[in-house]
């Protein structure tokens, strides 16, 4: 609810305390004109997507009480893998002076000592004081320089021969971060022996083919893309990595039910560069406690919603304990509408299958199909 | 602590708020340095989650909200009732507004004038004197012919909520008595309400239900025993899953007393009872409180809209005579911001799940008293109508009430800095002129609610049915069943869409 509309809610009510009379006018009625006015907007789609709390039907788990946890590995064979105790990885494209870069490395150091490792993906050679596990992103794989994991950045083939050189030498895990074609390839990917991609939803859904499309659709997609290469067979640990529009609690719960293995935050490097404001001097120690404190704080709202959806690991979230308020939320993320508990996309798909029966018209699987999406195109 | 601006003027749409700003300068400032490292990065800067970073970043704490979410589709005012009118010259005051809740196993039925409650707003969350405004405002209701169900809130209920009627004092001893007195005295000196007649506040006039919740925080039996009715809270609508919350800085001394807790120190109710993990533990839980009141008051089970058809199917068969459900938006003095925005389902979206449920149960049983109560975004007359028309029997409103005492919306109850002085001490609530706004507030909105049913020639609230309603989306369709305005539905509505998909594809479906 809108701010303009609660104001709208308050005077309409002080006008029932002032008068003891009936009103006037009916205030649903000047909500709907002003969300017609409004209705331009771009929705956020994460606005409109919540998760379902555990209560009677299954009990929810106390965060403050009982273990939840939130360990992920990254890596699909055994001896490789890397732990992370958040699933978090500090990734973005915020440029960090030398200062900024020392006091998160001090925070990241701080965080394992408190069994609360994140991981870090950056373009830097990784530290030698480092405790936490360092991915390093590189586009030239000459310039490798001992990192704990590799992110390579998909530049079409040739990135698929740089995996299988790299591969033969590096024992670690090995990410991709893809394009918005990742539909066509992370098949390919994932057969060279990747352990994950990396999908960052602020670049692709700039690019054309996910124009007007949400981060969830992409989290979706990418999803389907690794399952894709598993059908039939049981996951051995590839993980999606959603980075971008993830900055929050909120956001990173539904990104992990849409599919999220772990996320790509970069909230602090956002607190690394700020500082320390109030003084002219970086200090930092009290830019590491900033980091420190806010991922403390993040841990805790990601182990508080998990036990509230009834679970004792965020890694049980699925796309089953999502609703939506939103049929665009609905189609892009597969997401079921709340009250009915189905998609859009199976409600207009059942009331097809009726009305071919009824009018006793004959179309084929296919042709089904192409007439879903092109209905559910309208609303999208 | 560096408190910026202990005022400053603001505006929301016509009506002029004094704000308070509460967080400290640090945090403020921090979150200006972040928004301008975001807009120079070439993004739009998100300025209520950058300063929900920055609180985490102060002090490594989940931050805190309050009231309810910000739904972006709470359906409401998608919804239409056709040729209503909440204002008319015709006196429809004969038509009947009252609810009864009980007897489907209770022995006593609480009856009440108006289809709407007072929903739960304990002591602690709410300050003294709003506490006071409500049960004066109640009192006079019922001596003008209105009576009102107030339910106490999770943080145990106030001396004359317990002993207000003459047959729960009949028992006590004097030297209970006086210490009761004491206490009341002392509740009275903190806020400055000694010249409050002590014959009249111990009078109740309204039925109350308490809550009996997680936390159980009450020290004397009375309070489950001298109730009109018991509210067994699974969960609400603000922080489903989660238990309840009241900050420490909320925790004075005399709530402390009240609840039976360390003053000073958060008052946490676990997120479920710890002798309710399903299904018979609260057949059990039931049956128990059966027992301690001799099979006579009404029992109520109250979960938030989220699983919420499997969750009325377990109430149904509890032994319980009413279930209330709150909604995703009801709201609350205290949640983690992140559970109170993502955790439920709209009020709207639930009902379609809650009325197949108590259909299906009842193919299978035969009909009897069960009830059901709404509360999340309803605070007036239409909205009421509308829940009613689509299935429950009476409906909670909190935010409403807390409107009608002077709230400003500045959403920070659990802070204790209220500018309006309902939910902290900033400032004092004037008693009498906030009960006179909710003595307004209620005789209106049953007025408006007789107008609506009486203009759709209804002899009573509950007869508006789902044929009085329609829709003017294809979401709201859809998750209500209603149809549109023209008759048709969301299964035309799409239907049409199909044809029209089968032309531009040029698949004329051959007839078979």
């Amino acid at each position: 609810m809108r701010l303009n509309e609660k104001a709208l809610i308050r005077k309409s009510i002080l006008e029932l305390c002032n008068t003891g009379l009936p009103r006037q006018e009916s205030t649903d009625d000047g909500i709907r004109t002003i969300r017609e006015r409004g209705s331009e907007k771009e929705e956020n789609l994460w606005e409109y997507i919540v998760a379902l709390g555990a209560q009677l039907s299954r009990p929810p788990f106390d965060p403050y009480r009982e273990k939840i946890k939130l360990t992920t590995k990254i890596g699909r064979k055994g001896d490789q893998k890397i732990s992370l105790k958040i699933p978090i990885f500090i990734y973005g494209e915020l440029d960090l002076s030398q200062s900024s870069k020392d006091a998160l490395t001090l925070a990241l150091n701080s965080l394992v000592d408190n069994r609360s490792t994140v991981g870090l993906i950056s373009k830097d050679e990784p530290c030698d004081e480092r405790k936490y596990p360092h991915f390093q992103l590189v586009s030239n794989i000459s310039k490798i320089s001992d990192p704990d994991g590799i992110v390579l950045e998909y530049t079409g083939i040739k990135t698929e021969e740089k995996i299988e050189k790299i591969r033969k030498e590096f024992d670690g895990p090995i990410l991709v971060e893809v394009d918005e074609d990742f539909a066509h390839y992370t098949t390919r990917l994932l057969g060279l022996g990747v352990d994950g991609i990396l999908v960052n939803t602020d670049n692709i859904t700039k690019s054309e083919k996910y124009e007007r499309k949400h981060a969830i659709a992409v989290i979706h997609d990418a999803k389907l893309a690794i399952n894709e290469f598993y059908r039939g067979k049981e996951n051995d640990g590839a993980c999606l990595v959603v980075a971008g529009d993830v900055n929050n609690a909120g956001k990173m719960i539904k990104a992990a039910g849409l599919g999220a293995d772990v996320i790509g935050y970069d909230t602090s490097l956002l607190i690394a560069k700020v500082g320390h404001h109030s003084e002219n001097f970086f200090d930092e120690e009290i830019t590491a406690q900033k980091i420190f404190n806010h991922m403390i704080a993040t841990k805790s709202e990601l182990t508080g919603i998990p036990a509230a959806i009834g679970y004792s690991d965020f890694h049980n979230l699925s796309p089953s304990d999502f609703r939506t308020s939103s049929i665009k939320a609905s189609i892009q993320g597969d997401i079921p509408l709340e009250g009915v508990d189905k998609t859009y996309r199976n409600i207009v798909a059942e009331i097809l299958e009726e009305y071919v029966n009824t009018k006793n018209i004959s179309v084929n699987q296919q042709e089904k199909q192409k007439i879903i999406n092109l209905v559910i195109k309208e609303e999208n | 602590m560096v408190i910026i601006g202990k005022y400053s003027q603001s505006f929301i749409g016509s009506v002029k708020i004094r704000r308070v700003m509460p967080l400290p300068k640090d945090v403020m400032n921090f979150r200006w340095d972040m928004a301008k490292i975001v807009k120079n990065e070439g993004h739009v800067a998100d300025l209520k989650s950058l300063l929900l970073d920055a609180q985490k970043a102060a002090d490594g704490l989940v931050p805190y909200a309050s009231l309810g979410a910000h739904s972006q589709n709470d359906y409401f005012s998608n919804i239409i009732i056709d040729n209503a009118k909440i204002n008319s010259t015709q006196d429809y005051s004969d038509v009947d507004a009252s609810l009864t809740i009980g007897g489907r196993y209770s022995k006593k039925i609480i009856k009440t004038d108006v289809p709407f409650s007072v929903a739960g707003m304990s002591y602690g969350s709410v300050k003294l004197p709003a506490k006071i405004s409500l049960h004066l405002a109640l009192n006079k209701l019922a001596k003008n012919g209105i009576k009102i169900l107030m339910n106490t809130g999770e943080g145990g209920a106030l001396p004359w909520e317990i002993y207000g009627t003459e047959k729960s004092r009949e028992k006590l001893s004097k030297t209970h008595w006086d210490s009761i007195l004491q206490y009341t005295n002392k509740l009275l000196r903190a806020n400055h309400l000694e010249g409050i007649d002590i014959d009249e506040l111990f009078t109740r006039e309204y039925p109350l239900v308490v809550q009996y919740a997680s936390g159980r925080f009450w020290k004397d039996p009375a309070y489950l025993l001298n109730a009109d009715g018991i509210e067994i809270k699974i969960g609400q609508g603000a922080k489903i899953g989660h238990g309840g919350i009241l900050p420490g800085s909320k925790v004075t001394e005399l709530v402390a007393e009240n609840r039976g807790i360390l003053a000073h120190k958060p008052a946490h109710s676990p997120s479920r009872h710890l002798d309710i993990l399903g299904p018979e533990d609260l057949v059990a839980k039931v049956l128990e409180l059966r027992e301690l009141t001799n099979w006579e008051t009404p029992i109520i089970v109250k979960v938030g809209a989220s699983r919420i058809y499997d969750d009325m199917e377990i109430i149904l068969k509890s032994y319980a005579d009413c279930a209330t459900v709150d909604g995703l938006v009801g709201g609350t003095g205290a949640a983690p911001y992140e559970v109170r925005e993502d955790i439920g389902i709209n009020t709207i979206a639930s009902l379609l799940p809650i009325r197949n449920a108590i259909n299906d149960y009842y193919e299978t049983h035969n009909k009897d008293g069960f009830k059901l109560l709404v509360n999340g975004g309803i605070w007036d007359s239409e909205r009421i109508a509308k829940t009613i028309a689509l299935g429950a029997d009476g409906v909670g409103i909190g935010t409403g009430f807390l409107l009608a005492m002077g709230c400003t919306l500045i959403q920070e109850c659990h802070t204790d800095i209220c500018p309006a002085g309902i939910t902290g001490s900033h400032e004092k609530l004037d008693v009498e002129k906030s009960s006179e706004g909710i003595f307004n507030y209620i005789k209106a909105t049953k007025t408006e609610l007789q107008n609506i049913a009486g203009s759709l020639g209804r002899k009573k609230i509950e007869d508006i049915e789902m044929t009085d309603l329609s829709v003017n989306d294809l979401l709201t369709s859809i998750i209500s069943e209603l149809p549109f305005s023209d008759d048709t539905n969301h299964v035309s509505k799409i239907q049409t869409k199909i044809d029209n998909a089968i032309s531009t594809l040029n698949l004329q479906g051959e007839k078979i």
